[in-house]
């Protein structure tokens, strides 16, 4: 039986209210799964973008000319939401991976735009070395290291590697820092990632 | 509209032949000849409003027609407002504030505004008949796509998500501001630079999305195009909000009629898929230049203030209007 009380009825709905009730019932149900009931294919589509994208899963069953679609949580449902606490990347060169550059930059720019996509995952962001220019002016990641920081990830750039470079005044993105400070985000946090 | 339904429509309407009427539908604008060394370009466009506040509305709007007459190659000189207003609901103040937007842009652009019509209406609408004038030679269709062009996009993508969280109330006020200014700016400096520079053929991206617009291009053409998905820009927030559902209904009509001409390698995420089609309020000029003027074209789009201007693709070669989208 469908309980009434996990039941979302999004019928005549114009978007994106069919995704914002769904996703407020979701964030408010007590349940494990809750339904739909929605009459478009854009809203049935968008809803199940959106339970995708909250790692649900989801099960579509058409009734005449509704969809009712079923939306089981998974187990830690959201934990995606928020930025990670636990997570820092420590970005130690302007190329990703070793064998070619100009390969390794191409990379880099794709780390950070796959990353900004995601959003909500790791919290800090520090350059050092030749990484500091991924934070200067012209850097290929700079519009997703925005979007991070919009998103409230806290980015850092070493100061000795930017007075190194000389390109201090370059600086576009997230704030200078120094080896106390790094040394400090390094013990605290619990998962570092080395790029 | 969609493109599907609006060419059903077409098909089925008388079409008028002139021998001076050089563009008609199926472009950016239609152009008129009146003499030898000079011609008529006219266009339309109204919609309901994208964003809140009415002042940015109104330039929106404008900017968004105007955008018609430069894809064109040609320069605007007079508009008309077209408005559809609840009078009596929204009030006096939020219908000047519209029009004051839409007259400030009009006069950015060099050009004046002549009067309106206004009816009364329950959804409020605003939009504006622009006329220009450009040399007969001179007109940049977007017909001209030639094998080995580069395809050059000045604005960047995923305003139809935007304007859709919006609606929602799900943006931030930093990425509110930059979807306003975005949508607001002209496409005056780029339209100059290309006529600068020369290009081989133009077109603006608008309601059918970036690959509605480059499958007429290609189609007009009579080549197929390859697209990197690795040049598009986006707005902030645009692909984590595609993500989520968060995705007009015209993107899905969009996708309908244009999916089966296009064709995807690599890895394209589900968002990006989705932004390909997302419908555009005045996005920007798509422009197709030759190898040897590539170099010489970014330098100019970036003098007159396009700051990233997108290399996003290539002409591959003659062809049925096919579109390849490389990914990762």
């Amino acid at each position: 039986m469908e309980n009434q009380a996990d039941m979302v009825d999004v019928r005549g709905l114009a978007c994106p209210q069919p995704v914002i009730l769904t996703r407020a019932a979701l964030e408010r149900s007590q349940q494990d799964m809750i339904t739909v009931v929605a009459d478009s294919e854009t809203a049935r589509d968008n809803i199940v973008k959106m339970a995708h994208s909250l790692s649900c899963d989801v099960e579509v069953d058409r009734r005449g000319t509704d969809f009712y679609i079923a939306i089981t949580k998974p187990e830690e449902f959201g934990t995606a939401l928020e930025p990670r606490e636990d997570l820092l990347f420590l970005v130690a060169s302007d190329s990703f991976g070793r064998g070619s550059d100009e390969l390794g930059q191409l990379l880099m720019k794709n780390f950070f735009y796959s990353l900004s996509e995601q959003g909500g995952l790791g919290k800090v962001i520090i350059f050092i070395n030749s990484g500091v220019k991924l934070a200067c002016t012209g850097s290929p990641a700079m519009d997703f290291l925005f979007e991070l920081q919009q998103d409230g990830a806290e980015i850092f750039a070493c100061g000795t590697c930017l007075d190194y470079f000389k390109i201090k005044d370059q600086l576009s993105v997230g704030q200078v820092t120094n080896m106390y400070t790094i040394l400090d985000y390094l013990q605290k946090v619990p998962r570092v990632i080395y790029l | 509209m969609g493109p599907g339904a609006l060419a059903e429509i077409l098909e089925h309407l008388p079409r008028f032949e002139h021998p001076d009427l050089l563009v008609g539908c199926g472009d950016d604008a239609s152009v008129y000849r009146l003499r030898p060394d000079l011609a008529l370009v006219q266009t339309v466009d109204f919609f309901t409003p994208v964003v809140d506040d009415p002042y940015t509305f109104g330039q929106v709007a404008a900017a968004n027609a105007l955008s018609d007459i430069y894809a064109m190659g040609a320069t605007p000189l007079t508009a008309l407002n077209l408005v559809a207003f609840p009078i009596c609901t929204l009030g006096v103040p939020v219908l000047q504030e519209i029009l004051r937007g839409g007259a400030d842009k009009v006069a950015e652009a060099g050009a004046v505004i002549m009067g309106g019509h206004s009816i009364e209406d329950d959804e409020p609408k605003y939009g504006l008949a622009v006329t220009g004038i450009v040399h007969p030679e001179r007109i940049i269709t977007n017909q001209g796509a030639k094998p080995g062009d580069w395809l050059i996009l000045t604005k960047p993508l995923g305003t139809g998500v935007l304007a859709t969280a919006l609606k929602g109330g799900l943006l931030d006020p930093e990425t509110e501001r930059l979807l306003g200014e975005s949508m607001a700016a002209l496409n005056a400096g780029a339209a100059l630079a290309m006529q600068r520079v020369g290009v081989d053929a133009c077109t603006d991206i608008t309601g059918f999305g970036l690959l509605g617009h480059l499958r007429e291009l290609a189609l007009n053409s009579g080549v197929d195009l390859e697209v990197d998905t690795t040049a598009l820009v986006y707005l902030p927030q645009a692909r984590k909000l595609a993500g989520q559902g968060i995705i007009p209904a015209g993107t899905y009509k969009n996708r309908e009629a244009v999916a089966p001409y296009v064709e995807v390698s690599g890895t394209v995420s589900p968002a990006e898929q989705d932004l390909f089609y997302d419908p555009q309020t005045s996005g920007g000029l798509l422009l197709a230049a030759p190898e040897t003027k590539k170099e010489e074209l970014l330098a100019a789009l970036r003098q007159e203030g396009i700051r990233r201007p997108g290399v996003i693709g290539r002409v591959l070669g003659n062809g049925t209007g096919r579109i390849m989208i490389r990914g990762l």
